[in-house]
């Protein structure tokens, strides 16, 4: 399971925002069930190395962004969820759209040809 | 918004220390527990997938350490703990305690009562002679004086009449002098002399001015009540300071008569 090669590490402000999505689009989920999304959603390319996540769902919830509760997983475990707030929706779409317009003016840095310039 | 919300949520969690650090295992616990049985589902031996699902998790430790930095403000959880810490030696140790106590309660004590007479002696106390006997009329700490209207209350500016009204039917003061309400600078020129007039600050006072601060005269003399007379020849007295700056404290400037107006 030598896979670390060609995964990119997390950016911790792009993690927050990941898992402000991922409990946007599946609603009331656990830690576990959030790093498990992560991956899959990003192909396997990006490892998550779970354990960080924890301390970034400690910041959005000091943030207000999301709150949690203790609840029973699908195969009837304990399990810590996490829940996105009307606060972390906000944060969600404003971040969203930042990210959007940071991509795409990344994008455009790399259309460009030398030979537009001239 | 968000960073203040997050401050005091993290302010008040230093209280919290023992649960929150439980749930944080508690939550580790699960993770793990989740990841091993989908390692035992995708084949993996009892042992290696517990290896994997803490592999996977990363350096358990330096996350709790990370988690626990983002949950209080790390500075005041070592300030508690130093605090603790200081509390339990101290009361291990009940003769050095009372020493340390005594020491700093007598030292700041007697620091304190000495200043306290100092100011009270030498530094708060006005180079006149009996200083505490000395009130200034009025009801407001700035009054008596044109920029005391500056502060839209209660000026306490009277007229001449009122105040010589006032200095013949008020018994309960040796003296009550007056001082103009606004400053004038005037023109002064020795007699005789062909410089030019030096312009300088000064006010206008009543006769006994002199007499209720209880002061001499370094030469010359002060005015006096006599001095106060509609037709008697006008005097001025000059500061020390001025006649040491600007006449070099020459002793012919006594009684030399000087040219003073009213520039305003």
């Amino acid at each position: 399971m030598d896979e670390k090669r060609g995964k990119k590490d997390v950016l911790q402000g792009t993690l927050a925002l990941m898992v402000l999505k991922t409990l946007d689009m599946l609603g009331p989920l656990h830690g576990y069930g959030i790093a498990r999304r992560i991956e899959q959603i990003s192909g396997d390319l990006l490892a998550v190395n779970q354990g960080t996540l924890y301390p970034v769902l400690l910041k959005l919830e000091q943030e207000g962004s999301i709150s949690s509760e203790w609840g029973a997983s699908e195969n009837n475990r304990r399990a810590r969820f996490y829940r996105l707030t009307r606060v972390g929706r906000g944060q969600l779409k404003s971040e969203t759209h930042e990210w959007e317009q940071t991509a795409a003016i990344i994008g455009r840095f790399f259309a460009v040809k030398a030979e537009d310039l001239k | 918004m968000r960073a203040l919300r997050r401050f005091l949520k993290r302010l008040g969690s230093s209280a919290r220390t023992e649960q929150d650090e439980q749930r944080l295992r508690a939550e580790i616990e699960e993770h793990l527990a989740f990841q091993i049985e989908d390692n035992l589902q995708a084949g993996l031996s009892p042992d290696e997938a517990r290896r994997q699902a803490v592999l996977k998790f990363g350096a358990i430790e330096s996350i709790k350490e990370d988690y626990r930095d983002k949950r209080v403000l790390p500075f005041v959880e070592t300030l508690a703990q130093d605090v603790r810490y200081t509390l339990r030696r101290l009361r291990k140790s009940p003769a050095f305690t009372v020493t340390v106590v005594l020491t700093l309660a007598l030292g700041i004590g007697a620091t304190t009562s000495i200043f306290t007479l100092i100011h009270a002696v030498i530094l708060k106390s006005l180079p006149v002679s009996n200083p505490a006997e000395l009130f200034r009329l009025g009801t407001e700490a700035r009054c008596c004086y044109w920029p005391a209207y500056s502060q839209d209350k209660e000026a306490s500016i009277v007229s001449y009449d009122l105040y010589k009204h006032f200095r013949d039917n008020t018994q309960d003061f040796a003296e009550l002098a007056a001082f103009q309400a606004g400053g004038n600078l005037f023109g002064v020129r020795r007699s005789g002399a062909r410089e030019a007039a030096g312009s300088f600050p000064g006010e206008f006072v009543s006769g006994n001015y002199f007499i209720m601060f209880g002061l001499n005269a370094y030469a010359g003399r002060l005015l006096a009540p006599s001095d106060d007379r509609p037709g008697a020849p006008s005097v001025a007295v000059m500061s020390y300071r001025l006649w040491r700056e600007r006449y070099g404290a020459d002793p012919r400037s006594w009684g030399a008569s000087s040219t003073s107006m009213r520039s305003r």
